[in-house]
């Protein structure tokens, strides 16, 4: 995940740029938007690149939370 | 997975032996890989695609001359592999256990498995190894001219 959308923008140009089209088999073909809450999961700090790990917890259903806004 | 137009091999002719990521997310995307038996011999390993069991590598040679221009940002990668004529893909199941070994001819990898005519270095981009190599490479560089200035006054004296 990204703090915003536009490092995940960037991150998937970058990328997409130097592995080629199967980029979007690893960071799939949209880009959704949503809010986390301490009791969505456990998250660490966002990297210089804006990414960061999350681990959803059981009651976490993303589709409620996010939406797509923009194909990749 | 992409059909690959190739020929298939029992294994690599080369001991893998991973120096480091340059590329990574959630995972190794591009990684730096020496021949164990002849560390001289480098390759990057590139990932390129996965099914439901396993992932699959382009792994292509490079050269020390190859590593100094790139991180010069005098190539990229896309002219890191076609400086090769054949490339190896590798379908690896977990347990990095080998599904599939093919040499491919340059020509014929699919497109999408190939980098953008932009694919550059970038330090913001590349992982810490990668700026780690280049350090490695500019010093080797920096020792062998020294090395060479001293044969060459040798030779005059």
């Amino acid at each position: 995940m990204f703090d915003s959308a536009t490092n995940a923008v960037k991150q998937f140009n970058f990328l997409k740029t130097r592995i080629g089209e199967s980029a979007y088999h690893v960071l799939g073909t949209n880009l959704a938007e949503g809010k986390l809450t301490p009791a969505d999961g456990v998250a660490d700090l966002p990297n210089n690149k804006g990414h960061f790990t999350f681990h959803p917890a059981e009651t976490c259903i993303f589709e409620d939370n996010f939406q797509i806004i923009a194909a990749l | 997975m992409e059909r690959l137009d190739g020929i298939h091999l029992s294994g690599l002719d080369f001991k893998p032996l991973k120096m480091g990521d340059l590329l990574y997310h959630e995972g190794p995307l591009l990684s730096h890989f020496v021949d164990e038996d002849n560390p001289s011999n480098q390759y990057f390993y590139k990932w390129s695609d996965h099914d439901h069991v396993a992932h699959r590598w382009m792994i292509f040679k490079v050269t020390e001359g190859d590593l100094r221009d790139f991180f010069q940002h005098k190539n990229t990668l896309l002219d890191i592999i076609r400086h090769n004529a054949f490339v190896y893909f590798i379908d690896l199941e977990p347990n990095l256990v080998p599904r599939q070994v093919m040499l491919v001819a340059t020509d014929s990898i699919p497109l999408k498995y190939l980098p953008f005519d932009s694919s550059s270095f970038d330090e913001d981009g590349f992982e810490d190894y990668a700026l780690e190599l280049k350090g490695k490479i500019n010093t080797y560089r920096n020792i062998l001219n020294r090395l060479r200035r001293d044969l060459v006054k040798k030779v005059a004296l």
